[in-house]
C-alpha cells in the first residue's frame, strides 16, 4: 500500500472525475466571487485537467496511453457526462480522448514575450464536457457506476498505481445515503493501495473554505461528516504537488474539501491529479 | 592525444529505443564529446537533445562564449521550430510546441596543452542536471554540476529551444569549469538518473566502481544493459533514459585519434 508504482503504458494510471450536474448547480458559484454558475466552472475546471492530463501524455506526434479516464455525471441522469464523438463511453484511454474532444474554442493567454513584458496568444481549448445543471443529486446511483467500472479496471491492472476518484457536489444525496457504497469503492484496490476518494463540495455561499482537515470535529454538520468518512487519507505521495501550489497537508489530512470556493477548487483538481510518481 | 570512448545509450523500460530521449555526440578528432536528455514533458525533446549533442561534438558552433553560446542556440532552436510548421499539428502538439523544447546537456571539450607535452587542457559545459565527471585512479577529481546524489531534483533548469523566457536565470545556471588532465584520466559524461545511481553507489564503492567500468567497456562478465536493469530492479536507479559516454585519455602512438565502442 506504498502508492509509489510507475505510471507507464503498460501501468497505466486511472482517474474517474464524478461531478454533480443537479439543478441546483445553476446557482453562482462562491457567492458570486466569480461571474459564472458552479455547473459552468465546474464544467471549465474539467476540461481544463483533461487538457492537462493529455498534454502530460503528448510526446512527439503521439499520445502515450499512461492514463486512462472517465468522467461521470450525474442530475436528471447517470452516465458519461462526455460530449461529441465520445458520447456514451466511460473509460477511455487518454489518446482517445485528446483526439476526440467535441468542439475545440480558441482562448487567449499572456506570455512572457522574452523581452520583460507579455503578448497575447492565441490557444487552442478543447471541450468535452459541456456545463449540464438539471434534477436531482442522485449520487448513490453515480458512485455504483464508478464502483463497477472500477471493479473491472482494477483486475485488469493488478499492479498499477490504484486509480482515484474526484467527487466533486454541491448538495445532499437524493437516493439514499452514499457512505457504504463510498466504502465499497475505496476498497478496490491494485497491489499498489486501495482507489483513492477525493470529495469536494462547492458552495454558493461566500463561507469559509475547510480544506484537507484530518478530524471531522471541526466540520459543521453531518452531511459534511458524511463526505469526510467518504475521503481517503492523502497519501505522502500527492503532498509535494499540494506544497507546491502553497497547501500544507497536515498527516492524516483527509482528499475533502468543504465549502470551496473556486480557487480550493481548481487546486483541489491539482492535487487530486498530480501524485509525485505522475508524469 | 588519442581517447578510448565507450557508450551507451538506453530507454527507460517500457519504452523503445525510438523513444529514448537522451543524446550521445562524439567527436574524438576534434576532442569534443556531449550527453543531452530532452525533457519527457516537453515537444520534440528528443530531437532538440539530438541537435544539442550533435551540434556541440560536430559543428563549430555552440562554444563556451556565453554570448555566442545564446546566439547559436537561438538559431538551433529556430531550425527545431521550423520542421513542426510543416504539417498540420494536432491541438495537443501544437499547444507543447508553442512552449518549445527543453534539454539538460553537458558537454566536454579536451584539447593539447600548449604548453607541455603529455598534458591536456580541458573544459566541460553543464546546464541541468546532465552532468560530467572526471575521475583519476579510480578517484572522483571534479563533479559538474552536481556532485551530491541529494542535489538532484525533478525540475531543473533546461535549455530551452524557444526564448521567450528571460535568459538571466539560464545564463546564470551555466556552468563552465576548466583543468589540466593526463593520459589514464577519464571523463564521464552522464545523463540524470545514471549520473544520481553513480553518485550514490559507484564513487565510494570499489567494486561497484570496477564493475561499472567493466561494463560499460564491455570487459566485464556483465554488459551495461544488465548492469542497468539489475539496479533497476533493485530499485537503486530510477527508471529513465540513459545515456553514458566514457572518455579515457590513452597514450598512443601513431596517427589514430581514438578507438571508439
Amino acid at each position: 500500500m506504498s502508492y509509489d508504482a510507475e505510471i507507464s503504458r503498460a501501468n497505466p494510471a486511472c482517474f474517474i472525475f464524478v461531478l454533480d450536474q443537479s439543478g441546483s448547480m445553476n446557482d453562482a458559484f462562491g457567492g458570486g466571487e466569480v461571474h459564472q454558475s458552479k455547473a459552468v466552472f465546474l464544467a471549465d475546471v474539467t476540461n481544463r485537467t483533461l487538457h492537462d492530463l493529455v498534454l502530460r501524455c503528448a510526446a512527439t506526434e503521439e499520445i502515450r496511453n499512461y492514463y486512462h479516464v472517465a468522467v461521470i455525471g450525474y442530475g436528471a441522469s447517470v452516465g458519461s457526462a462526455i460530449t461529441g464523438p465520445l458520447t456514451g463511453k466511460d473509460l477511455l484511454p487518454i489518446s482517445e480522448v485528446a483526439n476526440n474532444p467535441a468542439r475545440i474554442e480558441q482562448r487567449t493567454r499572456n506570455v512572457p514575450d522574452g523581452a520583460g513584458g507579455l503578448i497575447e496568444q492565441n490557444v487552442k481549448f478543447p471541450v468535452w464536457i459541456e456545463p449540464k445543471s438539471s434534477g436531482g443529486t442522485p449520487m448513490c446511483a453515480a458512485l455504483q457506476l464508478v464502483h463497477s467500472l472500477l471493479d473491472k479496471w482494477v483486475s485488469e491492472h493488478r499492479t498499477s498505481f490504484p486509480p482515484t476518484v474526484l467527487h466533486i457536489t454541491d448538495g445532499e444525496s437524493t437516493d439514499g445515503d452514499p457512505t457504504e457504497i463510498g466504502k465499497a469503492i475505496r476498497s478496490l484496490s491494485t497491489t499498489d493501495g486501495e482507489v483513492l476518494m477525493f470529495n469536494c463540495h462547492v458552495s454558493s455561499q461566500r463561507a469559509a473554505s475547510i480544506l484537507y482537515p484530518s478530524s471531522a470535529d471541526s466540520l459543521p454538520n453531518d452531511y459534511a461528516k458524511t463526505l469526510f468518512n467518504l475521503s481517503s487519507v492523502i497519501p505522502n505521495s500527492f503532498r509535494k504537488t499540494a506544497s507546491e501550489i502553497g497547501v500544507n497537508l497536515q498527516e492524516g489530512a483527509r482528499a475533502f474539501v468543504f465549502n470551496s470556493d473556486p480557487t480550493s477548487l481548481i487546486q483541489f483538481f491539482q492535487i487530486g491529479t498530480r501524485p509525485a510518481n505522475l508524469r | 592525444m588519442a581517447f578510448d570512448v565507450k557508450s551507451a545509450l538506453l530507454p527507460k523500460n517500457g519504452c523503445t529505443p525510438k523513444e529514448c530521449e537522451d543524446a550521445i555526440a562524439i567527436s574524438p578528432l576534434r576532442g569534443r564529446f556531449a550527453v543531452a536528455d530532452g525533457a519527457t514533458e516537453a515537444y520534440d525533446s528528443g530531437r532538440w537533445a539530438k541537435l544539442l549533442a550533435r551540434t556541440w561534438a560536430h559543428v563549430e558552433m555552440l562554444s563556451f562564449d556565453i554570448p555566442t553560446l545564446l546566439s547559436s542556440l537561438h538559431i538551433l532552436g529556430d531550425r527545431l521550430a521550423r520542421r513542426w510548421i510543416t504539417r498540420e499539428l494536432a491541438w495537443y502538439e501544437e499547444e507543447k510546441a508553442q512552449s518549445g523544447a527543453f534539454a539538460a546537456f553537458a558537454a566536454l571539450s579536451v584539447e593539447d596543452s600548449a604548453h607541455e607535452h603529455g598534458v591536456y587542457h580541458w573544459k566541460a559545459i553543464a546546464l541541468g542536471d546532465s552532468c560530467v565527471f572526471l575521475e583519476r585512479e579510480k578517484k572522483l577529481q571534479a563533479a559538474i554540476p552536481i556532485d551530491s546524489p541529494s542535489n538532484f531534483n525533478y525540475r531543473p533548469l533546461l535549455v530551452p529551444s524557444s526564448f521567450r523566457e528571460p535568459m538571466e536565470p539560464i545564463v546564470n545556471k551555466i556552468m563552465i569549469r576548466s583543468d589540466f588532465s593526463r593520459a589514464g584520466d577519464v571523463f564521464l559524461l552522464m545523463t540524470d538518473a545514471i549520473a544520481c545511481w553513480y553518485l550514490s553507489y559507484v564513487v565510494h564503492d570499489e567494486r561497484m566502481h570496477d564493475e561499472f567500468h567493466a561494463a560499460v567497456s564491455g570487459k566485464g562478465p556483465l554488459g551495461i544493459s544488465d548492469l542497468i536493469e539489475r539496479e533497476r530492479t533493485a530499485g537503486n536507479l530510477r527508471n529513465d533514459d540513459v545515456a553514458i559516454l566514457r572518455v579515457e585519455i590513452v597514450n598512443v602512438t601513431g596517427s589514430d585519434p581514438a578507438t571508439y565502442g
